[in-house]
Formats: C-alpha cells, structure tokens, sequence
C-alpha cells in the first residue's frame, strides 16, 4: 500500500532578491514498511524535500508551487495548518540533522519523549511514562528508568540519538523522516544507529524516509533509492538496481567518486566542477555542466521523467530515444 | 627507506580542572606513549574515532601545542628543543592542511592577500613581480584560474577553499605536509577532486603526508600505512592494504567491519561493536580497548599491552591479537 506518494513536487522560497527554486522535479513514493533513501549533496533539496512533506515550508518562507503530495490518499497539500496539527508528529515524523541540538538542554529526556506522547495520544502522565521507559528500552537504551531522569549533556552522542528516535518513534507515526540520523556520529556508533532503525522501522511496520548524502548508510538499509541533484530526483528506483547499474550520469559518476576499502589504486574518480547552489542552476538539465555524456539539447531542456522497464524512473535526455521506442 | 619524521613516547596531558580555585582534579591523556615513524617520501594514515587524539599528535608535531612528555625528531632534530628562530626556518619545511576550509581562510583579505601573507612571516625577500607570478603558479597547480587571485573566501565554493590552502601549504616548497580531515567538510564528488589532486601533488613534489581522516576506506585507498589509534593510544600500525584484509586489533577490525559499503549485495547482518568510546578522563590501568573488546581477558584489565613488532611492517599493542 502506498504510504506517501510525492509527483513532480516545485518549491519556491522568497528571499530578499527575488524568488528562488530550492526543487523543481521531486518525484518518489514510499510502500507500508519500506525504508526509502533520498541520496544528494549539499543544497540538492534532501532537507527541503523533508519540510514541505511535513508542511513545514511556510514557517521558513517558502511555498509548493507545483506538483502534487498525499499521504494515504489524502492531499497534503490541501490541508490547513488546524489539520496539519494531527499529522505532524502523530502520523507523519521528523528527525531533524543535528541530534545534539533537537534535544532541549534544560529538561530531562524522559520528559522530552512524554511531551510528545501526550500532545498526540489520549493518555495519561503515569501510562505515557511508563510507555516512555519501554520504547526507550526497545531502542536498546541500557537502564531506561536511570536515562528517563538525566539530561541531554550527561548522554553520549549515540544515547542522545536514541533518545531522538523515541522521541520521533512515540506518537505511533506511519511515516518516519529521518534527516541526516548518523552524520554526527562515529562509525563505530554509526553501524547500531543504522541496525536500530532497520530494527525500528521494519518491526513496527512503518515507512521510513532516510536522507543521507552517505551511499554507505544507503545500501546498507535502504529497499528504494531517490537521487537527488540540484533540486531534482534524477533517479528512482530498486536499490540493486540503482547501485548494480546506475542509469542516470549523476549517479554513475557519484558511485565511482566513494573509495572503498580494498579498492584498486588509481581507481578513484571525480566529478569535474561544483555543486552548483540554489541561485546558481544551470538551465535545462540542471547536471549538463559536469556530465560525461552531455550533449547540445541538454542545455536548453529539461528532461522529463521517463519510466524505464525495470521499475525505474530517471530524469536524463539520453533515455529520451527509449520514450520514442515504446511510444 | 629513511625515517623523516620519529615520535618517540610522545605524551600529552590535559589538566582538568574544577571549581573557583582550579583545583586539578584529573588529567586527560589525549595522546599517551606513542611511538611511531614517518618515512620519506610516504602517506601515513592515522584513523580513529573522535577522542582518540589524532588531531593532538597533528599539532604536537607542528608543535603548536607543547608535549608533556617525549621526543619528535624531524631529520634527527628536536623540535620540542628548537628556537623561536629555528623553529620558523622549519616550518617552511613542515606544513598543515586543516579540516574547515570555511574557517582557515580569513574571510576579509582576498586570495592572493591570503597566500603572499606566509611570505611575510616567513620573511622571504622576494619582489613584488616574483611573488606574483609564483601564486599565479600555486593557483595553477591546484587548479584555480587566475581570477580567482582578487576573489574573497566567500565567493568560493568549499572544494575551491581547500585548494586555496592547500595552495598556501605548498607556497614555501614544503617537505612535509600534515593533512587534518582535509576533505571531512567537502562533498563526495569534490572530496574525490581533492584527493586526486593530492596524490598528484605529491608526485610532483616529492612530499611525504600524514593524512588523518575518521572515513577508514578513503585511508586504505589513500596511504601506505596506517596508524590506528583508540583513547589517546596507537593500537596498531600495519600496511594499508591489510586493514580490511588482516587487521590484528580487535578494535581495527570493529572499525573496517563498521564500514558500510556502498553495496546493497554487502549488508552487514549484525552490528560488529556494540557501546561507545568512553571518556578520556582518568583511563584505568589496563588496555585501553578492554571494556569493549570481544576477546578480553583477566589480564587485558590490569595490563596495558605495549606495541610490537609481530611481522613485518605490522606493529600491534594487543595481549591476543588477531590471526593474521
């Protein structure tokens, strides 16, 4: 069943010179009890992607231009913000980049947890407490009845991410966002974050969307994968598929600039030029400026989304010959 | 081949202190006993997670900070014993790239302010005319064009900030360059840049690395040898195509097993380690590594293991070290 359907989704944000346009081309859905990755660089749109399906783009001056959004067949883009108050945080769930700063330093985390159970669920102190502690044990937090009293700064950086989970994790969400969960973390901690939100997720059923910029994190958890550059998902598809044979020359090119271990040297390659910022797109295809296989059309159009055979979507003028075939 | 650089039984110790008198009340052992060579010529990788003391040794070495205890020896030199004078006159020779770019730029003078500034302190006579064609050179062969010379850090994007310093450390014809987490802020396509040009430097300058980075596979791609340390102290340095293959520390082994491969058909079933590094202050006796490790035993909590040589090229501080 399909949890969260996102179509071809524009966001504009108004800043002091004029409007900008952080997405233009998001397109990605998300099943029951799947966990999605959304992969891309620095200004790619992973984080702004994460604020318009959680409703949150009018609080930083941005508006949906385009496109369309719904979550278990409704629209989300047509709810008020009354309505929004009983998705946000109850079905739909964010956990935001830095875990360090999501936790509010003057009260014990115990309590944070509470708070939200509270605010969505018809439950009482003693009951919500209680549930608290049990999450918070099932997250494989050691002595939750001790943790349940301290504060954020006496909590290690994994403890804290814990705590952040259960926070995201206890209004019972069917849809989890998870924002960059492990970047603040080492490896070590990093790999049982990683097994906890597989653990998390896939147990109870829900969907998860993990943003990452890691394709480590990404193909170690994820069943789908949506690539983002420059404000567009360029490529969507089966995990397999898209590590296994990339189709878009964003992506292929990304997989080679990873070293790995055991890796040949003098194997390593890079993508030429730099991530280009919000007011600094190129026209039509938003990655021709650094693409091996550019050619003349590329920069006057943007590519539409074609749909290949094998399930996946990509967002490339080289496929546009496969659209005239099956046309 | 000849040692450039030798630690020997390299400490630094951090008072901590407390309360309105600043009374001691412990001591954090950032970098603890270590002993290690750098040879000529090579990249030496140090990896480790957060606290273990990589970015201390960097800065011991540079002597920017002083040691407690031990000896660098830069070329059969003590650093820790040089001059005011001569300690300038070796850092032409010794060089550093740090983690932030945004941060190691000084966002009001423009690039070519920022890089004739070195010629300055260093107090290198050089005219007007030479200092300006030799940063157009350094612009050059770090890939930035030559109107990048008027441009202020602001207008450039991260991977081009890392290039103007990596320009700047070539600047004085360096020997030795120490290189923190230089491409941790980047993205990875312009990390992937920054390390191509790296290696190509190296080549063409005869340089000789120390290259810290938390990211395990991009060392193992990187360096020759790789020096892992936990809490402080060095647990193994071995060649850096064994760290995946034959790690002998149980904790080198947690690490390359923490590393997620960007392959979904690689997935990692169970989680190689659990728990956390723990806090520096006030280490108890024994192996650093001991409340975490798999294969502890009695002895691993009352005595610290020392490094050994256990084959060639292959140095490991561990009671039980692994199978090779």
């Amino acid at each position: 069943m399909t949890l969260l359907q996102v179509e071809s989704l524009r966001v504009r944000f108004k800043t002091e010179d004029g409007y900008v346009e952080p997405l233009d081309g998001v397109s990605f859905e998300i099943e029951k009890g799947q966990v999605v990755g959304l992969v891309g660089e620095t200004g790619s749109g992973k984080s702004v992607t994460a604020q318009a399906i959680m409703g949150l783009l009018p609080f930083v001056r941005g508006e949906v231009t385009g496109g369309r959004m719904t979550f278990m067949g409704e629209d989300l883009l047509s709810l008020t913000e009354q309505e929004w108050q009983k998705y946000r945080g109850a079905k739909l769930s964010l956990i935001s980049q830095n875990p360090m700063t999501s936790l509010d330093p003057v009260y014990r985390v115990g309590d944070q947890i509470v708070e939200g159970m509270r605010l969505h669920l018809d439950i009482t102190k003693t009951k919500a407490r209680q549930q608290a502690i049990d999450l918070m044990g099932s997250l494989q937090i050691p002595n939750p009845e001790r943790v349940y009293h301290q504060y954020p700064h006496q909590l290690s950086g994994g403890l804290k991410q814990r705590i952040v989970i259960a926070m995201g994790l206890c209004a019972g969400p069917l849809l989890l966002i998870a924002d960059e969960p492990t970047t603040a973390l080492d490896v070590t901690v990093q790999a049982q974050i990683v097994a906890l939100f597989k653990e998390a997720a896939v147990e109870r059923g829900i969907g998860l969307l993990l943003i990452t910029h890691d394709l480590g994190v990404i193909a170690q958890l994820c069943d789908k994968v949506a690539v983002m550059y420059a404000g567009t998902v360029v490529e969507f598809g089966d995990a397999m598929s898209v590590f296994n044979e990339p189709k878009h020359p964003y992506t292929e090119s990304l997989l080679h600039c990873i070293p790995k271990l055991g890796m040949q040297k003098g194997s390593l390659m890079a993508i030429p030029g730099n991530v280009p910022s919000v007011r600094t797109f190129p026209k039509g295809c938003r990655y021709h400026p650094r693409c091996r296989y550019v050619m003349p059309v590329c920069s006057l159009q943007k590519p539409a989304e074609i749909h290949l055979e094998n399930g996946i979507n990509v967002a490339c003028l080289k496929y546009s010959n496969y659209l005239r075939k099956t046309a | 081949m000849t040692d450039l650089i030798q630690i020997r039984n390299l400490s630094k110790h951090f008072p901590v202190t407390a309360g309105l008198l600043h009374r001691t009340i412990g001591t954090i052992k950032a970098v603890n006993d270590v002993t290690l060579n750098i040879e000529h010529g090579e990249i030496l990788g140090v990896v480790g997670e957060s606290g273990c003391g990589k970015s201390t040794l960097a800065r011991l070495i540079m002597r920017l900070i002083e040691p407690t205890s031990g000896q660098i020896l830069y070329d059969d030199q003590d650093i820790c014993r040089l001059e005011k004078l001569q300690l300038r006159q070796l850092r032409r020779k010794m060089q550093m790239v740090f983690q932030d770019p945004y941060s190691a730029l000084d966002p009001r003078y423009s690039i070519i302010r920022s890089l004739s500034e070195i010629f300055k302190i260093q107090k290198i006579e050089i005219s007007r005319d030479k200092l300006q064609d030799r940063i157009a050179e350094l612009l050059e062969t770090v890939g930035l064009k030559p109107e990048h010379n008027n441009a202020y850090p602001h207008q450039l994007s991260g991977g081009q900030k890392q290039r103007v310093v990596i320009a700047r450390a070539l600047a004085l014809t360096p020997e030795f360059v120490i290189l923190d987490e230089p491409t941790a802020a980047l993205d990875v396509s312009v990390q992937a840049q920054v390390i191509l040009l790296l290696q190509k430097l190296r080549e063409k300058f005869n340089l000789t690395y120390l290259f810290i980075s938390h990211d395990l596979a991009l060392v193992d791609y990187f360096c020759n040898r790789v020096v892992v340390m936990y809490l402080g102290s060095v647990v193994e340095i071995l060649p850096a195509n064994q760290v995946s293959v034959a790690p002998r520390h149980p904790y080198t082994k947690a690490l390359s097993d923490s590393v997620f491969v960007a392959d979904p058909a690689a997935r990692k079933e169970s989680v190689p380690i659990e728990g956390e590094v723990p806090s520096p202050f006030n280490l108890p006796p024994g192996c650093v590594f001991e409340a975490r490790c798999p294969s502890a035993q009695e002895v691993c909590r009352i005595d610290r293991p020392a490094l050994r040589e256990i084959s060639e090229d292959e140095y490991v501080a561990c009671h039980f070290p692994l199978a090779g």
